[in-house]
C-alpha cells in the first residue's frame, strides 16, 4: 500500500473539448515535491466500485502548494474518466497516492525528443521546467486532433517557440515519424507518451532506421485490459469472488474489503504479487521472470487473469 | 529521549571508544535465529521497540555523535575523495539535505533547528555549533558542496543511487566508515556490478528480485535491513583505502584479547525514495560493540555463538575474519550451555 | 578483503563474439594501432561508404577527433572496439560522454591478458600488469588483483596482498 493523501479540488478548467484540468490542493500542510515525469493514483469511489486511475502530474515539480492533472474523457472508459468529468466539482475532496515515477528523463542524453499524442502531453509538461532549469536541448512534437485533444497549444507555443512542433490531424499534414527520427546525432533520445499506435509507429521506425532500442522511452501505462469473467477463490477464508470482464482481479479483491500492497496497478512494480494454489494463469505483467511464469504459482493480480474459469489464490 | 552526547572518543590509534550501558541496551543486535541463514530481511522503516531504540527516529543520533563527526573529518582531511558526487546527482543531494534537516529538526529539536521561508533556509546544529543561512537548491550558498556539508553533520555513510533503465547506479556518496569497500572504485557501478564481490551469490535470482523491489520503492515508504560483520578494534574506517594500515590487526587477535579487541559491527541500512530527483538514498549507520559488552547480555552471547559457529566458510572468508574465527567461537562458547566440549 | 579465490564476479566484463550489426546505418571501428587487423573481417562485411576505421592509442586526441566527428554520424551508428581491455574501456568512456549508449558499442576479445589495476590505497592505476601480486607504481605495495572491475576506471581492483601478515607474500602468478 502506498501512502494516501486527502486533497481538495480547487479549480477545474476545460483545456480542450474532451480534456479537463483539475487543480488539487492539500487539505492541510503541503504536498510532496516530485520528479519530472511522475504520476499519482486518484481514487474515485462510486457505488459499485472504487476506480483507481493513474494520472501524470503536470504542475511545477518543485511547487508543493498544489498538483495539476488533466483527464481526457475516454470513449471506452472503464468509468474513471467519466467520474472525473461528470461527478467531480470544485470543493470536492479526493484521495490520491504519493507521486511515483516510471518515466523520468535520462540526464545522460545529449538531446531529448518528446513525442506526445493527445492527452499524452501531460508527463512532458513536468519535464519542461526541469529541462529549462538544467539547460537541456530538446524538441516537443505534439500530435492531436484539433479542438478535441490539443490542450495547452498556445501556452506551449509561447513558452517553447521553435522547439514546439504541432501536428493537428484536422488541419495540418500528419507527422512523418521517419523524418522526425532520421538525421539525428548519437545521444538523441526519444520519449513517447500517447496511444499504443503511436508508440508502435516509433518503435517500428526506430527498428527500420537501425536505432538502438535504448534510445526509445515510453511510459507503460498498461491499463488492465478486460478479459473473460472468472471465479476467484481465496484459500484462507474460502471466499468466492466473481471477477467480471471489465474489472481486474485486484479490483475485485479490494471490493471485497481485502487490501493488497500495490503501487503501479499496471503489472510493472511487483508490489501486489500473490501466490496461486490452483488454476491456470493468463500472465499479462512485465514483472515476473520467465521461470516464475512457467512455475504457475505466482500472479500479478493488477493485470493478469485466470486462463480458465476459476483460480485459487493463497491469500 | 534526551541523549547524553559523549565527549570525543577515538576510533583509531588509542581507540578510546566505549559504549555506555544505555548504548549496549539499545544496540541493534542482528541475529534472529540460532544458526546462520541468508536473508534479505527487509522491513518497513517504521519506529519500533520503544522510545529509546535505534529505530525510534528516521535517523539515529546517539552518544557517539561528536566522536563520529570528528572521525569523519579526519578521514576527509586525509582523503577528500571519500566524498564523491557525479554532476547529475546535484538535485538528489538537495533531496538528501531536505530529508536530513527536516527529520533532525523535527525529531531532535533540542539539538537541531530549521527555519524555512520559501527557499531561504536557516539551519542550526547546536551540537557542532553550526548556523548557516542558504538558498535551498543553490549549492553556491553553502560553505561546502551539499553532500559533504550535510554528511559532516550526520552519523553513518550515505550513498545516492540514480535510477535509470530499471537499474540503480552508485553515482554519489560520502563513505568514511565502510565495511571494506571503496566508493572511489565502485562509483558509477550498476546494482549487480557493485555487488560483484559478494560470494556464493545466493542465486542470481535474489539479486534480480531485490533490484526490482528497490526500483519500485515509493516516496514515503522507506525500508531497512541490518547487515553485520566483525571488526578488530573499534575502528570505524575499515575502508579498502586504509586496509594496508589495519589489515595486520586481524592477525593480532588471541584468546586473551578477543573479548576486548573483536567488535560486532552492525549496519542499519535504510533505503528511501527521494521525491525531487527520484534517486534512492541509501544510508548505512554503523554500530560497534565489543564481544565483552555483548556478553553482558547472556542471550545475545549464546545466540551469537551459534550463528558464528555455523557460518559457511566462504562467508567467513568474505567477511574477513577467517584468521580469528576460532577465537571468537571459543570465547563465546562459555555463554552457550549446549556447547560444552567445543 | 575480496579474496582472489572468488570465482565469478558479476562486475567482470565478458566479451562474446562480435558480429556486424546489419541494422546499423554506419559502422565505426576504433582500435589500437596494433589491433586494427582484428577488425579486418568485420570491416570487409560493411560497405566502404558506411564505415570508417580510426587507429589511435592517444585517448586525448581520440576524444577531440570523435567530438568533431559525432555531428556527422547517424544515430544508428554501431561502434566496434579492439585492443587491450583497458584501452577499450577508456574509449567506451569517451563515447558514453559523447552520448553513445551501451547497445551501440561492441568490444572484441581483448588482445592480451594484461590488466590495468586500480590500487585502492593510493588510487594509482598500473597498466599492463601481467601477473599478481605485483608492485603498485604509485605506493610500491605488493598488490593482489581481484576480478572486481570498474568500467568507469577501466581497471581491476587491487589491494595489498600481505597487509594481514607481512611474511605471507605468495609467488606471482600470470593471469
Amino acid at each position: 500500500m502506498t501512502d494516501t493523501f486527502k486533497v481538495t479540488v480547487t479549480d477545474i478548467q476545460t483545456v480542450a473539448s474532451s480534456i479537463k484540468e483539475f487543480t488539487l490542493s492539500p487539505v492541510e500542510g503541503q504536498l510532496i515535491p516530485f520528479s519530472a515525469g511522475s504520476h499519482i493514483v486518484v481514487e474515485m469511489p462510486t457505488e459499485e466500485k472504487t476506480y483507481k486511475n493513474a494520472y501524470s502530474l503536470l504542475s511545477q515539480p518543485d511547487d508543493p502548494s498544489h498538483y495539476k492533472i488533466a483527464v481526457r474523457l475516454q470513449d471506452n472508459s472503464r468509468g474513471g474518466s467519466v467520474y472525473m468529468h461528470t461527478q467531480v466539482k470544485v470543493g470536492d475532496s479526493l484521495t490520491i497516492s504519493a507521486p511515483a515515477n516510471r518515466f523520468a528523463p535520462l540526464w545522460q542524453a545529449k538531446k531529448h525528443i518528446l513525442i506526445a499524442g493527445g492527452i499524452g502531453i501531460t508527463p512532458f509538461l513536468s519535464y519542461l521546467p526541469e529541462f529549462e532549469r538544467r539547460g537541456e536541448d530538446y524538441e516537443l512534437h505534439y500530435l492531436y486532433r484539433g479542438g478535441q485533444t490539443g490542450a495547452y497549444c498556445n501556452e506551449l507555443s509561447e513558452q517553447l517557440g521553435d522547439r514546439l512542433f504541432c501536428y493537428d490531424s484536422a488541419t495540418s499534414p500528419r507527422c512523418n515519424i521517419e523524418n522526425l527520427m532520421s538525421q539525428r546525432a548519437p545521444g538523441t533520445h526519444f520519449y513517447i507518451c500517447g496511444p499504443e499506435k503511436l508508440i508502435e509507429a516509433v518503435m517500428t521506425t526506430a527498428k527500420q532506421l537501425g536505432i538502438a532500442a535504448g534510445y526509445i522511452h515510453f511510459e507503460e501505462f498498461a491499463a488492465p485490459k478486460p478479459g473473460n469473467a472468472f471465479e476467484l477463490e481465496l484459500k484462507s477464508s474460502g471466499r468466492l469472488l466473481n471477477v467480471s470482464e471489465e474489472e481486474s482481479m485486484l479490483e475485485a479483491i479490494e471490493k471485497s474489503g481485502i487490501e493488497i500492497p500495490n503501487l503501479c496497478r499496471g503489472g510493472v512494480c511487483g508490489q501486489c504479487v500473490c501466490r496461486v494454489s490452483q488454476g491456470k494463469i493468463d500472465h499479462r505483467d512485465t514483472f515476473l521472470t520467465e521461470q516464475e511464469r512457467s512455475s504457475g504459482d505466482v500472479i500479478m493480480p493488477c493485470v493478469s487473469r485466470a486462463a480458465g474459469e476459476r483460480l485459487t489464490l493463497d491469500i | 529521549m534526551n541523549i547524553a552526547i559523549n565527549k570525543i572518543q577515538t576510533f583509531r590509534d588509542d581507540f578510546t571508544y566505549s559504549n555506555s550501558p544505555e548504548a549496549i541496551a539499545r544496540f541493534p543486535f542482528p541475529f534472529t535465529d540460532d544458526e546462520y541463514k541468508y536473508t534479505v530481511n527487509m522491513e518497513p522503516h517504521q519506529p519500533k521497540d520503544g522510545e529509546n531504540s535505534v529505530y525510534a527516529r528516521f535517523f539515529d543520533i546517539d552518544e557517539h555523535y561528536l566522536s563520529e563527526m570528528k572521525e569523519r573529518s579526519l578521514v576527509l582531511a586525509e582523503m577528500p575523495k571519500r566524498c564523491l558526487v557525479m554532476p547529475h546527482m546535484e538535485l538528489a543531494c538537495w533531496d538528501m539535505i531536505e530529508k536530513i534537516m527536516t527529520s533532525l529538526a523535527a525529531q531532535y529539536p533540542q539539538h537541531f533547528s530549521l527555519t524555512q521561508d520559501g527557499d531561504n533556509w536557516c539551519w542550526e546544529n547546536k551540537l557542532l555549533n553550526i548556523k548557516d543561512s542558504f538558498v535551498f537548491g543553490d549549492s553556491s550558498t553553502l560553505p561546502k558542496p551539499p553532500m559533504e556539508y550535510i554528511g559532516r553533520q550526520i552519523q553513518g555513510d550515505f550513498a545516492l543511487l540514480d535510477q535509470r533503465d530499471d537499474d540503480l547506479f552508485l553515482d554519489a556518496g560520502i563513505v568514511t566508515c565502510p565495511a571494506d569497500w571503496s566508493l572511489m572504485f565502485d562509483a558509477g557501478m550498476s546494482f549487480s556490478e557493485w555487488h560483484g564481490p559478494v560470494p556464493m551469490a545466493p542465486s542470481q535470482n535474489i539479486f534480480e528480485r531485490a533490484l526490482k523491489y528497490l526500483v519500485a520503492i515509493p516516496v514515503g515508504r522507506p525500508v531497512r535491513r541490518l547487515n553485520w560483520t566483525l571488526t578488530v578494534n573499534a575502528r570505524m574506517d575499515t575502508a579498502s583505502e586504509t586496509y594496508h594500515k589495519w589489515g595486520h590487526e586481524r592477525s593480532e587477535v588471541n584468546a586473551e584479547n578477543v573479548a576486548e579487541k573483536v567488535h560486532l559491527r552492525v549496519e542499519l541500512q535504510v533505503i528511501d525514495r527521494m521525491p525531487r530527483s527520484n534517486a534512492l538514498m541509501f544510508s548505512i549507520r554503523t554500530y560497534l560493540i565489543s564481544l565483552a559488552d555483548i556478553s553482558t547480555n547472556p542471550q545475545w552471547a549464546q545466540r551469537m555463538h551459534r550463528v558464528i559457529k555455523t557460518l559457511p566458510p566462504a562467508l567467513i572468508e568474505y567477511k574477513g575474519f577467517a584468521r580469528y574465527h576460532q577465537h571468537v567461537v571459543d570465547y563465546l562458547a562459555q555463554f552457550d550451555e549446549s556447547a560444552a566440549g567445543d | 578483503m575480496q579474496d582472489e579465490s572468488i570465482k565469478s564476479v558479476s562486475s567482470r566484463p565478458v566479451y562474446p563474439p562480435v558480429e556486424i550489426n546489419i541494422n546499423a546505418a554506419y559502422h565505426l571501428f576504433i582500435t589500437e594501432p596494433s589491433a586494427s587487423s582484428k577488425v579486418g573481417n568485420l570491416l570487409q562485411q560493411t560497405a566502404a561508404k558506411t564505415h570508417q576505421l580510426i587507429e589511435s592509442d592517444n585517448i586525448e586526441e581520440l576524444k577531440l577527433q570523435l567530438t568533431e566527428l559525432i555531428g556527422t554520424l547517424p544515430l544508428a551508428t554501431s561502434v566496434y572496439l579492439a585492443g587491450r581491455e583497458t584501452y577499450m574501456w577508456q574509449v567506451y568512456a569517451v563515447l558514453a560522454e559523447l552520448g553513445f549508449i551501451k547497445e551501440q558499442i561492441e568490444m572484441l576479445t581483448p588482445t592480451d591478458n594484461s590488466r590495468t589495476v586500480f590500487c585502492c590505497h593510493c588510487y594509482t592505476q598500473t597498466h599492463q600488469v601481467a601477473a599478481a601480486p605485483f608492485e603498485c607504481e604509485g605506493c610500491g605495495l605488493p598488490l593482489t588483483v581481484t576480478d572486481h572491475f570498474s568500467k568507469r576506471l577501466g581497471s581491476y581492483f587491487g589491494f595489498q596482498v600481505n597487509a594481514e601478515a607481512k611474511d605471507e607474500l605468495p609467488a606471482a602468478e600470470a593471469f
